[in-house]
């Protein structure tokens, strides 16, 4: 009640008495507005991806923007540097790991809540998406706990890591695996069964090949989610199991040099070759929507 | 043989009651759902329950009841203004999201193809690249020797200090979260149908009002899930506060990592986290029936 007053004073304002349409300059302003809020929107949101692109260029040690020179210097040195390792040993088959199981997860909780009578559906569609509803602080603070009881001190840190990160991916494979098989014909899948194909059968040779896309862009989406996840892996790293975001975490607590850029221009290539296939495959929308 | 037309008879009979019916049915769904209690629910349960225990040097909980993490939370005023700060910074963080979001969203929604494939594009991006990537730039573009600071020197010869306090966490945060914003209110600005505001229009509404009455209203569920997400986000960060603020830049998040990695104490941690959980859920219901009851969005579901 109070803005819409607030917006009728100013409407009022803006226009002349039964007139139509707003003033030239008011409108004019609105465009500025418009525009000028625009304009900031994106620069802060690729004002940061491109200086650290343009950091990683640099041939010496300063992190000066635009880059001095260009260089692939501190690409070498990232071979030999103690990101290496995070990066390809602990992140990779991390990310590889949760986004299988996750996607596996993800598909079976979706067929049942699309394809089968559901009670209570709009909850349990609540239940599958609740890690996004939970902040994943108290999701890695609470795994962090539990996962820390003596009768499992054989889980090796990696494996606790793929099982905070399935945790927080779910919602994702599970959203996009929904909209997959939602997509898919019933009637192919009840052909497929009145000419003697079981339940399975129908599942495997029907409704998967069908809803592939969907399928790979929710693992890809897990892939992406885990490898960069800061905050679940800030809780479960430990020793040698640390994954590279909390690696470079660690090191920018104390200091930061053009190596970090090139590592993370590095994870952002990657992102950015999987982000353009999920584009692909299901449109940004879909995969925007669903995230 | 003949699966469908069994299942099809099946539903004749009746819905499955017994336990081998209901597994045949739901079987699929058991490790997700089984997945998640185990390592979602009880963990989380598990956690608010430890707060209510003695934290102990040796044993780290030691099962004595108590409510004095509760009672220090609460009452002592440095870990007040603790939450304070917390979900002042939140609310700010949220309605700059929402004053540079919302135009981004309705441009996605109302442009060209091309252009909007770029500028989703643009805001799926940096959403995807992750947290630490983005705040590595934010850390050279702010230091003391870094881009903005070079340039002020060059042209001003002063320097200023941008990190390390309340401004670069803020900035930071909203470059985090922003795209939480955009990506919803463009859905729900696409899903307008064309003609409404033509329509508006034609009755007598100028730009402003057709804008307000109807596209500003018609896409209040995505501005409200947007803002929801990153309030709660905002509420519970830890890796933006942590390396773009100062020692007094304390959030509760950043609370929850230090005393439970840092300090091992996990039902002091526990009781923060459970403190921040209820303060974030009661915001964000007074805002949602806010939302609801104030602006009309009637049909939500």
């Amino acid at each position: 009640m109070g803005l819409m007053a607030i917006m009728s004073v100013i409407s009022t304002l803006l226009t002349g008495r039964n007139s139509r349409s707003l003033s030239a300059p008011a409108v004019f302003a609105g465009r500025a507005l418009y525009y000028g809020l625009l304009g900031l929107a994106v620069s802060i949101l690729v004002l940061p991806i491109v200086i650290v692109v343009g950091i990683s260029l640099n041939p010496t040690q300063s992190q000066a923007f635009p880059p001095t020179g260009i260089s692939l210097r501190w690409y070498q040195e990232f071979i030999a540097s103690s990101f290496f390792d995070p990066f390809f040993f602990v992140s990779l088959p991390i990310a590889v790991t949760t986004a299988t199981i996750s996607t596996i997860l993800g598909i079976l909780a979706a067929y049942v809540v699309v394809r089968r009578d559901v009670p209570f559906e709009n909850e349990v569609v609540m239940y599958f998406i609740s890690p996004l509803i939970i902040p994943p602080a108290i999701i890695a603070l609470a795994l962090m706990i539990t996962l820390n009881f003596n009768f499992l001190s054989f889980v090796p840190t990696s494996a606790k890591l793929v099982v905070g990160h399935v945790v927080i991916t779910i919602p994702y494979t599970f959203l996009t695996a929904m909209t997959a098989i939602e997509s898919v014909d019933t009637e192919l899948v009840e052909g497929a069964r009145n000419l003697g194909a079981t339940k399975f059968q129908a599942f495997r040779k029907i409704t998967l090949p069908l809803m592939k896309s969907g399928v790979i862009s929710g693992f890809l989406l897990a892939f992406i989610l885990s490898f960069t996840d800061s905050l679940v892996a800030l809780f479960l790293s430990s020793g040698s199991s640390t994954t590279l975001p909390v690696e470079i975490f660690l090191f920018l607590q104390y200091e930061s040099s053009p190596l970090v850029a090139a590592t993370a221009s590095i994870q952002i290539l990657l992102v950015l070759v999987l982000v353009v296939l999920i584009g692909r495959l299901i449109g940004f929308k879909a995969a925007a929507v669903s995230s | 043989m003949l699966g469908a037309i069994t299942d099809f008879t099946g539903d004749l009979v009746g819905r499955p009651n017994r336990v081998s019916d209901w597994l045949d049915e739901y079987l699929p769904a058991v490790p997700p759902a089984a997945y998640l209690l185990f390592f979602l629910i009880i963990p989380i349960l598990y956690a608010v329950y430890i707060s209510f225990f003695e934290y102990s040097a040796t044993t780290i909980i030691s099962w004595n009841f108590t409510l004095e993490h509760y009672e220090q939370l609460l009452f002592d005023p440095f870990y007040q203004g603790l939450l304070w700060y917390t979900v002042r910074l939140s609310l700010i963080v949220s309605a700059f999201c929402v004053l540079l979001g919302y135009p981004l969203g309705y441009f996605i929604a109302t442009t060209t193809p091309l252009r909007r494939q770029l500028a989703l594009f643009a805001v799926f991006l940096p959403l995807m690249v992750g947290t630490v990537v983005r705040i590595y730039g934010w850390i050279v573009l702010f230091a003391t020797n870094g881009v903005i600071n070079t340039v002020l020197q060059d042209l001003l010869g002063f320097k200023i200090a941008l990190l390390g306090n309340t401004l670069s966490v803020t900035i930071g945060l909203i470059g985090v979260y922003l795209p939480l914003v955009v990506l919803p209110v463009y859905s729900s600005i696409e899903d307008i149908p064309d003609s409404l505001v033509p329509a508006a229009r034609n009755l007598g509404a100028n730009q402003l009002q057709a804008f307000y009455k109807v596209t500003f209203r018609l896409s209040l569920p995505g501005l409200l899930t947007g803002t929801i997400f990153v309030f709660v986000l905002t509420m519970n960060s830890i890796v933006t506060p942590d390396l773009l603020g100062g020692r007094s830049d304390l959030t509760m998040g950043r609370l929850i990592y230090d005393s439970a990695v840092n300090g091992l104490n996990w039902p002091f941690a526990s009781a923060v986290g459970t403190i921040l959980t209820i303060t974030t859920t009661a915001m964000v219901y007074i805002y949602f029936s806010f939302v609801r009851d104030r602006m009309g969005v009637s049909e939500w579901d």
